[in-house]
């Protein structure tokens, strides 16, 4: 059985893993600047080594209905030159998840599935997925 | 590039003044497409100087006017200090830029752009008919 290292994650009440080659850094969490027109899983928007980032309510984007307000970390993650940093309420580490399919969930942009990770029920997205979620959403509202 | 700034509440705009024809006080007395900021960014921020920043929409080359709360202040900012915005946002076409300020960063807006929504909205009457 293959694995892949994956940064596990918080975000409200749930555990998520991301494959730790698509995270560009961890950082302490500054306030975003809001931009008029976005959706409100859209916090605002950041600089970040020289790019403007959308800082991400992940729970939200993925179906809460609202933001639990406990961001402890914020988690820059990159795929084909696009970049989001979510905000994320603790950081487990670095952890190794199967790469065969999970538990069936029905959170979007997690075809990974959901795996037991540490004793934990972790859902695992995939970055290409989440960003093409992103963008979907904003059009949405747009 | 010398950029117009002005707050919000929290949030902070910034203006290029070569977009601008002119500045004017609270209430307006020109009949023209007019909106406030605070409307128009979905903010309730209060506004302690409204001033009026008038210019030409893009499109159609309209005159029309915003509201924004003021007080203004003016500032030079490096063009590398100037980022734009990321496509994946599809932010709306007169959110032009990040102004990161070091530390206290503005949205470089674009006045023509902001104006091309101003002229799409309904009329709105001038503010003193408006407060009989």
């Amino acid at each position: 059985m293959t694995t892949t290292p994956c940064l596990v994650f918080r975000a409200a009440t749930h555990w998520f893993a991301i494959p730790a080659a698509r995270v560009v850094n961890i950082s302490a969490p500054t306030r975003p600047v809001r931009v008029p027109g976005t959706p409100p899983f859209v916090r605002g928007v950041i600089a970040s080594a020289g790019k403007v980032v959308p800082v991400i309510t992940l729970s939200m984007l993925l179906g809460e209905s609202s933001r639990s307000g406990e961001v402890a970390r914020l988690v820059l993650v990159h795929d084909a030159g696009r970049m989001a940093a979510c905000e994320v309420a603790e950081v487990q580490g670095i952890e190794d998840v199967s790469d065969q399919p999970g538990a069936a969930t029905d959170v979007p942009a997690a075809a990974g599935g959901a795996h037991q990770v540490g004793g934990r029920l972790v859902t695992r997205l995939e970055v290409d997925q989440l960003m093409d979620l992103v963008s979907s959403a904003v059009r949405r509202t747009a | 590039m010398r950029v117009l700034l002005a707050s919000a509440g929290e949030e902070l705009f910034a203006f290029d003044p070569l977009q601008l024809a002119g500045v004017l006080a609270w209430p307006l007395t020109l009949a023209i497409p007019w909106r406030s900021l605070n409307e128009l960014a979905g903010l309730s921020a209060p506004e302690p100087e409204p001033r009026m920043l008038l210019a030409r929409s893009a499109a159609g080359d309209v005159p029309f006017a915003v509201r924004v709360p003021g007080p203004l202040l003016e500032e030079d900012v490096a063009n590398k200090e100037i980022f734009p915005l990321p496509t994946l946002l599809d932010a709306p076409p007169w959110v032009r830029a990040l102004v990161p300020r070091n530390g206290s960063p503005a949205l470089l807006l674009d006045l023509p752009s902001l104006g091309d929504t101003v002229v799409s909205l309904p009329l709105l009457p001038l503010p003193e008919t408006m407060r009989t």
